[in-house]
Parts: structure tokens; sequence; C-alpha cells
């Protein structure tokens, strides 16, 4: 009886770990683009912060480890791919952003935008497209932004498009926060899409290191304000601060500069409320002394997973050389910025920064900001922000 | 009100847009970063100190050495947050620097005398190691700053933070030495530029007992 109980009982464990589901985030930026292309760099560094709370919050089966395509990555063949690629379970999250110009045709269907992804007008992605690629890999929650422009040009030059994505086929938390974000994603089903402005009108960016889009901007305020002050919120209420705020603020910026337009941001919400006991996942967590360990397999799960405290005293601390070696040249640097992904609190060499995550209370996780390598693929510095449980 | 935070969020904290306000002489966008970053290290210390005090029942003698060898390295950890790493050092002039120290407090109660004694802070963790109870309870809450940020020098502030401290020593089952402690600590703050950029050093300095009960 013992022997079929006992394989029983890791058999049911993973199962539940399994229902937990992936948190996919895939970020495409036009950073290249000479006018705004730091503008739409700042709104990658804002969503990653903001990203890695949830996914933190979330406490989902994976690491968080954003796909970031920017620059000359940021081009249609790429996101075909990347959608194509995507695998993606029932219980996973999916997250889609795409930073840069959108345009539309006034024969579009939809009300939301083209995003100009790529040099050649005709490969131009509508983001209605996207959400319906990523729905149909079968995900519980998914959600897709794009931070661009909605207008027509002058001369209506751009073609319609629809389904132009169909040949892909086959992409410091409290208690309150974590409880909120579960209630947000994990406890609904659907799509949730979002686009910067209305048909006709341009998106906003505070172009410069530390600017990026109103929508990005406003989208992650209103979605921390929500979540650090209640552990109940709704996604009615955060869709419609964040409306507000960006038109009140464009409203402010129109009587600076009469030439651009209000902003109103729009959202074709398809979720569902899903009762999910969110507590199970807790359980299991403090169980995973029975759940084989799995080895991470690149330098974010390596640091989370050596942050990690229900990993236990020694084995973090047995983890340091070992993760120093596979993953830093010997003269690494590590810089930790604040949340505003510009204030620099500190610098020191890699073994130290290892040494002290691997003693740190309350890390939950990181947001890379910038690394650099040598010839042998060894991190030689990194820039990152670090989230706290509180 | 709500809306005024939340525009107050994404102007002053995220945009930055031209709304430096200034307290001393550091933008309100990095105060609000250090004072963070000052909360936080004084909360990682409050757990360091939990985790060095507390005790339990080995399994074997080679668990034992093994607990005492973590702790010896949480305690090396929880050093670096203090200036000179907890040790004498000198400042940018040469001056001489004593090791930030740590007060605690005992009280008689009998008498109900409050007795202070201070020590260096790597003296005191190495004391906590070996207090002789069965399990000591160190708790830290209610952190909040009782000063804003004071200029002390060139590329140098101070800020100070309060905090509460409880600590519960017991034998067996019995709770033998309780005390509630409101205790001050001063946060270093330097600003130095490297490659064109400011960089910040936020380090623990003395702390001190305000009030036992």
């Amino acid at each position: 009886m013992k022997k079929l109980v006992l394989p029983l009982f890791f058999f049911l464990t993973t199962l539940q770990v399994m229902a937990i589901g992936k948190f996919h985030a895939i970020i495409f930026a036009d950073t290249n683009d000479d006018r705004l292309g730091e503008g739409f760099y700042a709104n990658i560094s804002i969503i990653c912060d903001e990203l890695g709370i949830i996914s933190a919050a979330l406490d989902m089966e994976n690491s968080f480890e954003p796909q970031i395509y920017q620059q000359f990555e940021c081009n249609p063949e790429k996101l075909r791919e990347v959608i194509r690629n995507l695998k993606c379970g029932s219980d996973d999250i999916v997250t889609f952003f795409y930073f840069g110009h959108g345009t539309r045709s006034s024969k579009d269907k939809s009300d939301f935008p083209q995003m100009c992804i790529g040099n050649d007008e005709s490969k131009w992605i509508p983001l209605e497209d996207v959400k319906r690629a990523l729905e149909k890999k079968g995900g519980r929650f998914t959600l897709v932004v794009g931070d661009c422009c909605n207008n027509v040009p002058d001369g209506d030059p751009v073609k319609p498009k629809f389904g132009v994505l169909n040949a892909a086929g086959n992409s410091t938390i409290s208690s309150t926060q974590t409880a909120a974000m579960k209630r947000l994603f994990l406890e609904h089903k659907g799509s949730l899409m979002i686009s910067g402005s209305r048909k006709g009108e341009y998106s906003i960016y505070l172009n410069g290191k530390t600017g990026g889009g109103y929508l990005t901007m406003a989208f992650c305020s209103v979605l921390e304000y929500y979540t650090q002050k209640y552990s109940t919120p709704n996604w009615d209420n955060i869709l419609n601060d964040m409306q507000e705020l960006v038109v009140q603020i464009t409203t402010d910026i129109k009587r600076q500069r009469p030439d651009l337009n209000i902003q109103h941001p729009q959202w074709k919400n398809e979720l569902n409320s899903l009762k999910v006991n969110t507590n199970n996942n807790n359980n299991i967590n403090n169980n995973n002394n029975n759940i084989p360990r799995q080895e991470p397999k690149d330098l974010l799960g390596a640091l989370v997973d050596i942050a990690k405290e229900s990993n236990g005293v020694s084995y973090r601390i047995k983890r340091r050389q070992d993760v120093i070696k596979t993953y830093f040249s010997p003269d690494a640097i590590v810089e930790v910025v604040g949340r505003n992904g510009t204030t620099s609190l500190s610098e020191e060499t890699a073994s130290d920064f290892v040494n002290r995550i691997s003693t740190t209370f309350k890390l939950k996780n990181f947001s890379i900001h910038e690394q650099r390598k040598d010839n042998n693929g060894k991190v030689t510095y990194l820039k990152l922000h670090e989230i706290y449980s509180e | 009100m709500k809306r005024v935070f939340i525009l107050f969020l994404l102007l002053g904290g995220i945009c930055s847009i031209q709304s430096n306000a200034q307290v001393s002489d550091l933008s309100q966008e990095d105060l609000n970063e250090l004072k963070r970053q000052s909360k936080l290290k004084v909360d990682q210390f409050n757990n360091y100190i939990s985790f060095i005090a507390s005790k339990k029942r080995y399994r074997s003698a080679a668990e034992q050495q093994e607990d005492s060898r973590n702790k010896d390295y949480y305690i090396e950890q929880a050093l670096k947050l203090f200036i000179g790493k907890g040790k004498e050092s000198k400042d940018t002039y040469g001056n001489t620097i004593p090791a930030p120290t740590m007060e605690t407090s005992v009280i008689n109660r009998r008498t109900n005398k409050v007795r202070i004694n201070t020590k260096p802070v790597g003296e005191y963790l190495k004391h906590l190691k070996v207090l002789p109870y069965t399990e000591v309870i160190i708790k830290a809450s209610d952190a909040h700053f009782t000063s804003d940020a004071k200029k002390i020098g060139e590329n140098e502030y101070e800020l100070t933070l309060s905090y509460a401290q409880i600590y519960i020593g017991k034998k067996g089952e019995v709770e033998v030495y309780v005390d509630k402690t409101r205790k001050t600590i001063v946060v270093h703050i330097k600003r130095h530029i490297k490659d064109g950029r400011v960089r910040w050093t936020v380090l623990l300095g003395n702390i001190k007992v305000d009030a036992t009960e």
C-alpha cells in the first residue's frame, strides 16, 4: 500500500505544480528609431520591472525571462518565429508588448493599430493578429499591449491588413500585492488587448532614457497602485484609471503642443473570472523538498535560484562558486539600480554580488537592464534591479 | 486623492519631467531610491540578526558544524552592510572612523533598571551566535525615518531611521528574557562619480537604543 501511496503523492504534487503554469513575456521594441528609440528603450526597462514584480508575486513555475527583441531583431520575421516557437501550456500566462510606431488604414476592420514593425509597409502586422495568434496557443491568460500610434497618415497610404499572422500557424512585494497579482492573472481566463490610442490618434512618448510611452507608464503606475493597495483589484478599474490618467496628461500636453492629440488608450477585455485556489500554490512550494530540483539553465534562473530562501541556507551557500564560475568572467562587475532604472545604488564584483544574494532575505527576483559579455560568453558587466517582497 | 497619487507617481516617480524637488542637494527621485535602499539594508540586517541568533536541535555533529559555518558566513555578509565592513576604517581624508557600534539594553526585572551596553557590531553578532538560550526570537518592525537627508560633508549624507525590536530568549518552553526596544540607526550615503555617472553607496552606521520596555 505504502508503495502505491508514495508515488501517487509525488504524482499528485507534480500535477498540481504543473497546473500553476508558466509566465511568458515577449517584448518587441523599435529602439533603432532615430526619433523615439530612447523612449521605446525606456519602456523596456519600465515594463521589465513591472513584469518582474508580477512574476515574483505569482510565483509561477519558471523564472522570469523576458524575451526582448529590439534594434534589428524587431522585425516581422522574428515576430512570426517567436510566436511560432512559443510553447504554451493551458495554465500559462502570455504577455506581449510592442513599443514602436503604429498606424492604420481607414479600411482596417480592427479598431486597434497596425504595428510598423520593420521597414516594409506590406509586412506590418495588426496588433489584433498578434492577439489572435497568441490566443490560439491555448494559454489561460493573454495580455497584448501596443504602446503605439493608431492614426491614418495623410493620403491613407497604409494598406488594410487582417489575419496576416495566420500564416504563422503553429509563440520590495507585499502579501497584498502578491494576492492582488494572483487575483488579476491567475483568476482570469481569456485575453486582454490594449493599445495606446484610439483610431486616428497618435500615441505620445516622452523621449530620452528616463522617458517612455505614456500608455506603458500609466499602465504600470496604475497596476502598481491598485495591487499595492488592494488585494482584490479588478481589471475594469485599472483600465479605466489608466485611460483617465493618459487622457489627463495628454490634455495638459496639448495645451503646450496644440499639434498633438489627446490620447485615449483603448482595450478589448475578453477575460472571464476563474476562481483558483491560489493557496494550493503556496502549499506546494513549501513542500518543494519533495520535488526534484532542476538546475537553472541561464543566468537569471541561476540568480533567482541562489536567492530563493526555500532552497535552504546550505544549498544557497554551496551554489555560489558554481554560479560565479559558470556565468561571470573573473573581473566582472555588477551594478544594482533602483526602480527608476537610473539611480545607481551599488557596484560590486560579481563574486561579492553572488555571495551577498546567497544570504539575502526576501529577494524574489531580478530585472536585468543590461549585460555585456566577453568572447567566451561570460558576463563582464551586469546592470540589474533587485525585487524584494515586504 | 487617488488620482493625485497616481499622477504624482507617474510624473514624479517615473517620468521625472523637470520636477526635481531638492532635499539637501539630492533630487527627489534619487532620495526616494536611497531611502528605499536604506530601509532595505536595515531590514536585511534585522533578518541577519534573527538568523544568526536562531537555535535548533541538531541531528549530528556534522550538522552542527555546518550550521556554525553558515552562521559565520552570515555574520561576514551582515558586516558588509556597515561602514568599513564593521571594522575601523579611514574616511576620504585619511581620518580614522571607529568600527560601527551596536547598543543593547538589558532590563533588570526586579529593579526595572535598564543597562545599556555598547559593542562593535562584529562582536555583537558573534555574541548573538552563542547566546545561552535554547531558542532566540528577534523581530523588528515599524521602521520609519526620523530625519530627512542631512548633508554632512562633500558628497556625503546621513539619514536616521528608527525601528522597534522585540527580543525573546527561551530556555525550554519558558521565556526567560523578553524586551521591546526602540532603536535608531544612522545610514551613511556617499556619492561618487564614475565613468561620468553618479554612483551611490549606502552603508549602515551606529545603532543606538532609544527606549526599552
